[in-house]
């Protein structure tokens, strides 16, 4: 035998030895990557085979697919819980521990004895291990997806589409698995027992994901107009949008595990673009279109300068470091910088609900604390190791350097780029949508200024106004207006509290996006607003024009959707239900409309759209009348049984045993929404005498108000909640409950409801209280001060319902009177509430 | 012949070993000695490319071992600390070895198997430490290595066994004309086994030289005088150990033994009396600088 052959042999010989360490987890992953790559297609084309198909299969034949490489037809989902999701999970998964297993003997007092001393270089030991693991990861993935290749083939025939879908996908998945394989085998040689390396296989794969996570976050905190923190769902809270859009939002791309997960998830189905209609509207298959290769391309290139370092490293293990615990002080290096700036943007998304300035205290104020720990830490670590403090000590210096160069680099918008606004003449549109407050953590209804739920006022268009409305130009007038309403906004976010009012910065979020004659796009989030700018906003032509067709629009889909969705509410009405409400909130009378009176409605609101401007029908100078629920919440107004037949059921807040409410199922009452009439709206109140529910819309001057608390708008205390972003909304909406409810009475003793009617009103007259519930705005856009007003009526069980009154409104004696009441006690949060109202407080202190 | 050509290795700041420099040549039986913790096993570590040295070559006929897969296929190292591939046999270990050893001999391996008595066919971790230490000094050998490297392989075996894997050493470095390094504390094992012996202390190796040299270099005679002497009496010697006992003294002279045994004669003793010392004697000689007083320990 000559040497080269046996060179060539002993090779083998290794690579065989170590292929068997390797392949035990990568074969458990390549079984459960099967379930989606062959089990589901295949079940999918025997279904499709079949004659009896059902639910989204009903409307697709074989013919309509062009292949199904992993998931079923219907598993197409952008959320973070999609198949590519999982397959990704388990390549990852299944690749780190291959690599520990592959690399434990190498990192073995007893082991490493044997392999260093055999007839082999480093770097061939080092190849023949490493691809003994490899080969066994890149087999997880390629099986699979060889055999569902085969099924399409064999179902669908082959196409181009295909073959490309599946290299792309086998591309990611090898590209996604070997860099995870390849980073836990520079873990294991950099590390002196197994313990150390399994940990630091999956640490030093994480780097990654909290490198990108801490950009969301820093970016969050501190990039005026950051925008990359764009959750799927806008119901995460910060963190978790944060950190879902460090795995599929617009930085995923820096995320080595997770990068083109999406688009592997795209690309998972594909059906005939001509087929599409009628195959259920649930669904979801998107027309083909040509994988986006160049984040593979940039990661595969990464993956061989990881492979490189690997090599490097591997080359430089020091086997007598073998059996020593953190015998290699950069691994903690590494461990402790990364966790000190993960923290410490951590810190930096928290302070952002303040100022910047606060930001940057959080930011300092948790480095401290990290810094603390990780010195706890390294002295611990220097006990049991060979390491020394004074030279771990040195690089504290490089942490804080990493947090400060970090949060300087997104604290001035890498360095102004940020705040660039393109040229107007090479802006092909800009899009700019609808404000709408940025706090998310409590679905919106845990807020007594958002009004989704429980009588709270949900104007028409606001519901979805604020979350999804985009308005859109493309004359160059209108893009350098909105220019000048970025600037504004750049402006607000960086601009201190003031004790103006209309300069108060905000908690609301806009995003603007332009895109380029060229096709680039740039898109901005900002999340400061002042009621200034919300005036310019809404008073600005070209938004106004697009929010009152937005509203005409809404209230058009929402009768159509009443209509459509007849039936379920016929099992428990005769007709539709509609509640018409006083505009103090106080009283609430349901009513029926008919179909023709409801498209007359339609007309009606349209007209008054066309004439009067969306701040004239939102929110006006003049007297609101009062507002009609369309579509009620059914749970609010009391049980199904007492509605059934009747004509006019008095509602007075809620009757319902609020344990039986799922507040979850708020998004599927989106669609649930008011008309607020104002004295403006000429034809909608014709429509509305015409129909005979005018006369709902009186105050029940009979129904005795026994207390009134107030709290005015530029109080400190609102102010700083404002800023905060949090349990807020500018669009305040008024809501009305009993509080016999259990939950209410929880809820009503919580700070946030006392925040709104913290301070009850002293000495006021029965004239002064019939003039605020005559001045009482259920909906208002906040661009001006004034007071939040809660009413309590004087009955068994009061009714509490809450209206904004403006300043302008106050006559100066009222004024007076409202701002002694409200200056009177310096504790807002207070619990026990001692300041006597008006009225008999008892029914009031019997819940306290 | 195996090369050590100053060589030092660093464990971090510590040095293990320091400057050190011997050759083996073929056929040779090298017998590294020295205390506990002295730098043998990192010696041989260091020669088989498990450990890098930090400064100076190991050579293999002139040409370096340090990562050269060509020469390292010409060493076996045989550490203190026996491994084998987990739920193995020896004929698996075998095949194990002879994947990366070119010259890998199934007929040796066949014989040493039936001479030493072993199963071949049973897991390797159902075997006793000494039978272990017997399998890896099969495969060592069936390897045909030109360098043997044994670290503290006599360890757990019987005197029959000890006896054979001694006789069996010889045969081999006489047979293939291998190079062989063994470190162990059982000096007289070595000194019937080694031609050639090298000390470790403090680092470095103090002694490096042949068995007979070492033998004629130092050597304890007894010697009686009609008067009484004292060791300055003996000026010109090169003393490595004074005892008196009355008229008796015991005294370990290094340098040309004859040379020594004449000057000594020609101080008219009354008896004059030469004995060989044992390497045991010339370990402890050359290590005893501290001596405690255990008597107070107790």
């Amino acid at each position: 035998m000559t040497l080269q052959k046996f060179s060539d042999k002993s090779f083998s010989s290794m690579f065989k030895t170590r292929l068997k360490s390797a392949i035990f987890f990568p074969i458990v992953g390549m079984l459960l990557l099967a379930i989606f790559v062959v089990y589901e297609p295949f079940a999918e084309v025997v279904v499709l085979n079949s004659p009896e198909r059902y639910g989204y299969m009903e409307n697709i034949s074989i013919e309509n697919v062009r292949y199904i490489l992993f998931g079923s037809l219907g598993s197409y989902s952008n959320d973070i819980f999609n198949v590519s999701t999982f397959m990704y999970v388990i390549v990852i998964i299944a690749a780190i521990l291959s690599a520990i297993m592959v690399f434990k003997d190498l990192s073995n007092k007893k082991t490493a004895n044997v392999y260093y001393s055999l007839g082999f270089s480093r770097s061939k030991l080092f190849a023949s291990t490493y691809l003994a693991g490899a080969a066994s990861v890149l087999g997880m993935v390629v099986i699979p997806f060889a055999l569902s290749f085969l099924i399409n083939a064999f179902a669908f025939g082959v196409s181009k589409e295909l073959i490309s879908a599946c290299i792309f996908a086998v591309s990611c998945l090898c590209n996604v698995s070997l860099i995870a394989y390849t980073v836990s085998a520079i873990a294991m040689a950099l590390s002196g027992m197994l313990v150390e390396g399994v940990f630091f296989s999956f640490f030093l794969n994480a780097i990654s994901p909290i490198f990108t996570f801490s950009c969301c976050m820093f970016s969050d905190g501190l990039l005026t107009g950051g925008g990359f923190v764009d959750a799927n769902s806008y119901y995460y809270g910060t963190f978790e949008n944060s950190f879902i859009s460090a795995f599929l939002g617009k930085l995923s791309f820096l995320n080595a595990l997770s990068h083109s997960s999406l688009e592997v998830q795209r690309l998972s189905c594909c059906l005939y673009t001509s087929d599409f209609e009628g195959m259920g509207s649930y669904l979801s298959v998107e027309t083909w279109a040509t994988p986006a290769f160049i984040p593979l391309l940039v990661w595969s290139f990464v993956l061989v300068g990881v492979i490189a370092l690997s090599l490097f490293v591997f080359n430089r293990k020091k086997p007598e470091n073998i059996g020593f615990f953190a015998s290699n002080p950069i691994l903690y290096r590494i461990f402790f910088g990364t966790l000190i700036v993960g923290f410490s943007s951590l810190g930096c998304s928290q302070g952002r609900n303040i100022t910047k300035g606060l930001t940057w205290l959080y930011v300092f104020i948790v480095l401290a604390i990290c810094l603390v720990i990780t010195a706890i830490l390294t002295l611990i670590l220097v006990k049991i190791s060979r390491m020394k403090f004074k030279k771990e000590f040195r690089y504290f210096g490089i942490y804080c350097l990493a947090v400060v160069l970090f949060g300087a680099i997104f604290s001035t918008g890498f360095f102004g780029y940020q705040n660039r606004l393109p040229e107007a003449e090479k802006v092909a549109e800009v899009k700019i949508t609808a404000f709408s407050s940025t706090f998310n953590d409590d679905y919106g209804y845990d807020s007594e200024l958002s009004g989704n739920n429980w009588g709270g006022v949900d104007p028409i268009p606001m519901g979805t106004f604020a979350s999804n409305s985009t308005y859109s130009f493309v004359s160059k007038a209108d893009i350098v207006n909105i220019q000048e309403l970025q600037k504004g906004l750049i402006e607000a976010d960086n601009t201190k509290l003031s004790q103006n009012y209309k300069d108060t910065k905000i908690g609301a979020k806009i995003n603007i996006v332009y895109t380029l004659k060229n096709g680039k796009e740039i898109s901005r989030s900002y999340y400061r607003i002042t009621p200034a700018l919300i005036d310019k906003y809404i008073t600005y032509k070209g938004i106004s024009d697009q929010i009152k067709l937005d509203m005409t629009e809404k209230l058009q889909a929402m009768v159509s959707s009443i209509n459509d969705n007849g039936d379920f509410y016929s099992d428990y009405v005769n007709e539709e239900f509609y509640t018409v409400f006083s505009k103090d909130f106080t009283t609430a009378h349901k009513v029926k409309l008919s179909e023709a009176q409801l498209f007359s409605l339609i007309d009606a609101y349209t007209m008054d759209a066309e004439n009067l401007s969306a701040k004239q029908l939102l929110s006006p100078k003049e007297k609101t009348l009062g507002a009609l629920a369309i579509r009620e919440d059914w749970n609010v107004l009391g049980p199904f049984d007492e509605m059934t037949g009747t004509e006019t059921v008095e509602g007075k807040g809620s009757e319902l045993e609020f344990d039986t409410f799922n507040p979850n199922n708020h998004n599927s009452y989106q669609g649930d929404g008011y008309i607020v009439i104002n004295e403006n709206m000429v034809n909608t109140i014709k429509w509305a005498k015409d129909v005979g529910i005018y006369k709902y819309f009186a105050i029940d001057y009979d129904k005795e108000i026994s207390s009134v608390e107030v709290t005015h708008n530029n109080s400190s205390a609102i102010k700083l909640d404002l800023a905060n972003n949090r349990n807020h909304n500018l669009l305040f909406s008024a809501k009305s409950f009993k509080l016999n409810d259990r939950y209410m009475q929880n809820y009503f003793n919580g700070g946030i409801v006392r925040l709104y009617g913290s301070h009850y009103a002293v000495g006021l007259t029965d004239d002064e209280i019939n003039f605020l519930r005559d001045n009482a705005y259920p909906f208002y856009i906040t661009t001006e001060t004034g007071y939040f007003v809660r009413f309590a009526t004087n009955e068994e069980t009061p009714v509490y319902a809450t209206v904004f009154v403006p300043d302008s409104k106050l006559t100066p004696e009222l004024k007076i009177k409202l701002a002694q009441s409200d200056e009177a006690k310096e504790e807002y949060y207070g619990e026990a509430v001692t300041s006597v109202g008006r009225k008999d407080m008892t029914t009031h202190i019997s819940v306290q | 012949m195996i090369e050590i050509i100053n060589v030092t290795k660093k464990f971090g700041d510590f040095t293990a070993i320091q400057d050190m420099s011997f050759k083996v040549e073929n056929g040779s039986i090298y017998g590294l000695v020295g205390y506990n913790g002295a730098g043998k096993t990192t010696l041989l570590k260091t020669i088989a490319d498990v450990y890098r040295a930090d400064g100076g070559t190991i050579t293999i006929d002139g040409k370096k071992i340090a990562d050269s897969a060509k020469e390292k296929e010409k060493i076996f190292y045989v550490p203190d600390d026996i491994y084998f591939v987990a739920n193995s046999t020896m004929d698996k270990m075998a095949k194990f070895y002879a994947g990366f050893y070119p010259k890998f001999n199934y007929e040796t391996y066949n014989k040493l198997v039936e001479v030493f008595g072993l199963n071949p066919k049973k897991r390797l971790n159902g075997f006793s430490k000494g039978m272990q230490r017997q399998a890896e000094m099969v495969l060592a050998m069936s390897t045909r290595p030109e360098v043997l490297l044994l670290d503290e392989s006599f360890d757990g075996l019987d005197p029959a066994k000890r006896a054979l894997m001694r006789e069996l050493i010889i045969e081999y470095a006489n047979e293939t004309g291998a190079s062989v390094i063994i470190s162990s504390h059982n000096l007289h094992e070595l000194e019937n086994m080694c031609d050639h012996v090298g000390l470790i202390n403090g680092k470095k190796l103090v002694i490096n030289t042949s068995v007979d040299d070492m033998s004629a270099s130092v050597c304890k005679f007894r010697i009686i005088f009609n008067d009484k002497k004292d060791k300055e009496d003996f000026k010109g010697f090169d003393i490595k150990d004074f005892k008196r006992d009355g008229k008796i003294i015991t005294m370990v002279i290094a340098g040309d033994y004859e040379e020594t045994e004449q000057k000594l004669s020609d101080m008219a003793p009354l008896l004059l009396e030469k004995y060989p010392l044992t390497l045991e004697e010339i370990f402890l000689n050359e290590m005893e600088d501290k001596s405690y007083d255990i008597t107070k320990i107790f």
